[in-house]
């Protein structure tokens, strides 16, 4: 029965045959994948295999590295992201991201999270007011805060710090979040707290999360792509994955032989 | 020695190593400071007296003063003289230390025969004269001189005494009780007064004729009618063409003998209480009677004292109504008893007075300082004379000669005169002014740093006008915007231009680029209007360019496009300056400038200094802003980015205010190389120390000021620790500034490290 509902998941972001060069190394080799919406989806391999480079293609971060040349298609929505058309910056507010490392801003806690509706032209101090408490609150950070909105967000610890990020990218409400490794720096109640983040945010928000934590993929995502020497090794749901891989690369990896 | 000891051995030498050195840069730098203080602390130090010398013999002694009638020492404070009413003289060995040793010289023959007596006398060490007025009413003048000479192998000082043609200056001949005498060019004038309070000038005047043949003339002049009260003090100045005299009703009259036929009364100036200074007219009289009248070196100072203990100093003001009338200019601490003594220095503006009551004050007419008040004892001093070099007083009292070493080495220097607006002689009114030097001992120094570090100042501000703008903006672009390989060619040409000799830019600021902006005046000030609208214009053209073609030229080479045009601007501008000259500024900017707004333009102006200093500023400024920029960690800017942001903002809102402390240090950091900056403010202004924050005049900047006056300062002078107030000045505040800056960068790095 449930199986059969996520069947039904239109794919919220379709990648055809994606390449990705650094220079002249080929990171990404012809990569084809489907992602769906209102789910997660967990991007595992070893480390260089060419994970974190795809989920930045998904948001053309890649774009801030000299000498990095993409081909092949990335539709969002059913648009190619890569066309000339395309407005990165437009992209980049339907497409939001959490990195490895917390990053909040050298500002208030205030200021951080309404930084993107601000410079998008909201000046409103009422409404930046809302932004900031409803995105607090999905942030789940909202009671540990409320007091303190201006006080320097550099002040909070590093568990906080992560969910101010994912605050600060939902305030902009994006369809899309990414996540890059985001409980990687974290201790062990806080990765909790981000997971159980995520998987109240599945409802709203189309979730592509990279991790190398097995068990942390397993509990999160409803689907899960293995990446190996830039290839797409095995995709599909989590269950299956972790349960009866196709690909004995995949097996070996799970199971903890490599990587 | 295992590897363990070793490496120990190495960590502690090299930590010793490098707290050596730390301690070796805070010693530098307050060795520097301590040395810079040390040199300027005489200039606080409070002037001294201390009695050297007293003589005190006998009866006899006490017969000789009451008998002399002028007084006078010599430049090593070996011999003093007292020259008696019968017209010899008394010499005082003063050498020896023995106040016992009084040298009688009875050999010498009196200066005059017949037995006259001389009334009174005035010596005039400046002119090296004493002029004698007689009982009869004739008026004597003496050339005197000392001077050391060697008799029979022993070194002594020779007393040489030249006397001159006699005048009869009261035709009656009545005995004289005040007289001046002064020789001016082709005159010689003298002035006194007589017991009856007669007060009579005689003029002798020699005109020549272009043939060589010389023509002498003499007028004798009796000006008592004109005054109102009672001749009491008089004084000639040295060019023989003012007569200042005093009265009982406290006036001041201003006498003009440029015609010595016929003397002009310029003035009857109220000389104290509550009205000095106005005209006698409107004002009525002066409350205490004036008592002593002397002229200061130069010539144009004139000390007035009175009954009442006032000292003041007057010289010639311009007066609405009044033209050029003798006003009261700076007022010194007085006395409680009548002054009765004013003793010019020789050398500068300081002149003692003494008072009835024996009170012996030593003032200073340009500072207003009064240094030190002396207790000589009761009675009043017979006569009072300061030493040539101004390190004694000679004091002549009723029974002994007194004489006090004085340590006074910097009389003109005060906070006043340095920090001050102070009123100069010659000037309308008080002023700040820097003029150190001048061509004779007469010469007042006028030593206000004010217009100097106004001047520092005003090269600062247009030096960041130019340079601030360029270096922030040049490094956020360079950091944010520009492609890698650009980087790396900005990046070491501006090392290189921080590695460029300022004395290179000086040079070429001062001969090739003043002289060149002064022609092609201006195209500049098109290029100033059309530079910046020729930018806009292409960002606009830009913005508008079909993204294709935009994509065509990679980011960063946007920059080099802009190159070719701009050039053509300048080109433009060259073409069309001189249009612009004939067409809207009448054919010479100069006039035009001068006629429109009214300012004048120097070639070597504040302009060229903005342009110069700028590029020396703009590496610094430059650098350091870039590193602050680059320093911001990627991941915050990656993070702005990702939430949809456009670049600009992303600078704006995340890289600007996270690297705001580096920008806002390497602005003071710039500040304080263009504050400290001298071979270029040097060759490139024209050092004039005005002040006038006009862009197209010049300036004089403090360090520039060192480097033109050092040779001009002999050691341990007043100018030389003058020059090490202006270092000491130069030293704090771009002491203050870097640590200003370094303070606020390491605030910026704590917070860095905190993310």
């Amino acid at each position: 029965m449930e199986n059969q509902r996520r069947e039904q998941q239109p794919d919220k972001i379709t990648v055809e045959n994606l390449r990705v060069f650094y220079k002249d190394f080929e990171a990404l080799k012809g990569i084809t994948i489907g992602i769906k919406a209102n789910r997660v989806t967990a991007l595992i391999g070893p480390s260089g295999c060419g994970k974190s480079t795809f989920l930045r293609t998904l948001n053309r971060m890649n774009d801030l590295i000299e000498g990095v040349r993409v081909t092949g298609s990335i539709k969002l929505d059913g648009e190619d992201i890569y066309a000339p058309t395309c407005d990165v910056v437009d992209l980049r507010k339907r497409v939001g991201m959490v990195f490895q490392r917390p990053n909040p801003f050298p500002k208030s806690i205030f200021e951080n999270v309404v930084y993107g509706p601000r410079r998008y032209g909201i000046k409103n101090r009422v409404q930046l007011m809302e932004i900031c408490e409803r995105s607090l609150k999905q942030a789940a950070l909202w009671d540990e805060v409320k007091d303190r909105l201006h006080h320097s967000a550099l002040g909070l610890s590093g568990g906080q710090q992560q969910r101010l990020c994912i605050a600060r990218a939902l305030a902009v409400q994006p369809e899309v979040l990414l996540m890059d490794e985001p409980a990687s720096a974290l201790d062990p109640i806080s990765t909790a707290k981000i997971e159980d983040l995520i998987a109240d945010l599945k409802k709203d928000y189309t979730i592509v999360i990279v991790t190398h934590n097995m068990q942390q993929a397993g509990r999160v995502s409803d689907y899960t792509a293995f990446f190996l020497a830039g290839e797409l090794i095995e995709y599909g749901e989590t269950a299956t994955i972790f349960e009866r891989p196709s690909d004995p690369r995949t097996e070996d990896y799970i199971t903890g032989r490599f990587g | 020695m295992d590897i363990r000891t070793r490496r120990q051995l190495m960590d502690l030498s090299g930590r010793v190593l490098a707290a050596l050195g730390a301690l070796a840069i805070f010693g530098a730098i307050f060795l520097l400071f301590g040395f810079l203080a040390r040199e300027v602390a005489p200039l606080l130090r409070p002037a001294s007296a201390e009695q050297a010398l007293r003589v005190e013999q006998d009866a006899r002694l006490a017969k000789i003063l009451a008998e002399s009638v002028a007084a006078g020492v010599d430049e090593y404070l070996e011999q003093a003289f007292l020259l008696q009413r019968d017209g010899t003289f008394h010499l005082l060995d003063l050498s020896m230390g023995d106040p016992l040793t009084t040298v009688d010289s009875t050999e010498r023959p009196p200066l005059w025969a017949g037995g006259a007596k001389a009334s009174v006398a005035r010596y005039d060490p400046l002119a090296g004269r004493i002029v004698v007025g007689m009982e009869d009413g004739r008026a004597l003048p003496v050339d005197i001189q000392q001077r050391a000479a060697f008799i029979e192998g022993r070194r002594t000082v020779e007393l040489l005494a030249t006397v001159g043609d006699a005048v009869r200056l009261e035709p009656h001949g009545r005995s004289l009780v005040h007289i001046d005498w002064a020789a001016g060019q082709n005159r010689e004038v003298a002035a006194g007064i007589s017991e009856e309070g007669r007060l009579v000038v005689l003029i002798r005047e020699e005109t020549r004729s272009l043939f060589g043949g010389g023509q002498r003339s003499e007028h004798a002049h009796d000006l008592t009618p004109l005054l109102s009260g009672r001749a009491t003090a008089l004084a000639l100045a040295p060019d023989g063409l003012t007569l200042a005299v005093g009265d009982d009703g406290g006036l001041l009259y201003q006498w003009d003998l440029a015609n010595a036929s016929s003397p002009r009364l310029i003035g009857k100036i109220v000389a104290n209480g509550p009205e000095a200074g106005r005209v006698a007219e409107e004002a009525g009289r002066g409350s205490f009677a004036v008592t002593a009248l002397a002229y200061l070196i130069g010539g144009r100072s004139l000390v007035v004292a009175d009954a009442g203990g006032g000292v003041t100093t007057w010289f010639t003001v311009p007066v609405e109504g009044h033209g050029q009338l003798l006003q009261p200019v700076h007022r010194h601490q007085g006395h409680v008893a009548a002054v009765v003594h004013v003793a010019p220095s020789q050398r500068n503006r300081n002149f003692a007075t003494a008072d009835a009551a024996g009170v012996v004050k030593l003032h200073h007419s340009t500072s207003e300082q009064t240094f030190f008040s002396l207790e000589t004892g009761a009675g009043s001093l017979g006569g009072l004379v300061m030493a040539p070099k101004n390190d004694a007083l000679l004091l002549v009292k009723e029974g002994s000669v007194e004489l006090w070493s004085v340590s006074n080495p910097h009389p003109e220097v005060s906070w006043k005169t340095l920090f001050g607006k102070v009123h100069y002689e010659g000037y309308p009114r008080p002023a700040y002014v820097w003029q150190s030097t001048g061509g004779s001992n007469a010469f007042e120094p006028k030593l206000s740093l004010i217009p100097l570090a106004f001047g520092t100042l005003k090269g600062t501000f247009y030096a960041l006008i130019f340079a601030l703008p360029l270096g922030v903006l040049g490094a956020l672009y360079t950091s944010q915007f520009a492609s890698k390989r650009l980087q790396q060619i900005v990046k070491p040409v501006v090392e290189v231009m921080a590695g460029l000799p300022s004395v290179v830019l000086g040079f070429l600021a001062g001969l090739w680029l003043a002289p060149l902006i002064a022609r092609i005046f201006p195209a500049v000030v098109l290029m100033a209007v059309s530079i910046p609208l020729a930018l806009i214009a292409c960002a606009w053209v830009w913005r508008r360019l079909p993204g294709p073609l935009r994509e065509r030229f990679p980011a960063g080479v946007e920059a080099l496009l802009l190159m070719p045009l701009l050039g053509l601007v300048v080109l433009g501008s060259l073409q069309l300056g001189p249009v612009l000259e004939s067409l809207a500024m009448r054919g010479d900017f100069r006039f035009w400038l001068f006629d429109v707004f009214g300012w004048t333009y120097d070639q070597r102006n504040s302009l060229i200094i903005g342009i110069a200093m700028g590029f020396a500023v703009i590496p610094v400024v430059f650098s350091i802003s870039e590193d602050a920029l680059s320093s911001v960690p990627q991941e915050l800017v990656a993070g702005s980015l990702a939430l949809g942001v456009t670049r600009w903002q992303t600078v704006t809102g995340v890289v600007v205010p996270t690297a705001l402390p580096g920008i806002v240090s390497s602005v003071m950091i710039g500040i304080g190389r263009a504050v400290g900056e001298t071979m270029i403010v040097l060759m490139a202004t024209g050092n004039t120390p005005v002040m006038d924050f006009n862009i197209f005049n010049g300036f004089r900047a403090l360090s520039a000021n060192i480097a033109v006056e050092m040779p001009e300062a002999p050691v341990g002078g007043t100018l030389y620790r003058v020059l090490f107030v202006a270092a000491l000045l130069l030293f704090l505040f771009t002491f203050f500034l870097n640590t200003l800056g370094e303070l606020v960068r390491a605030q910026m790095r704590k917070r860095v490290e905190r993310l």
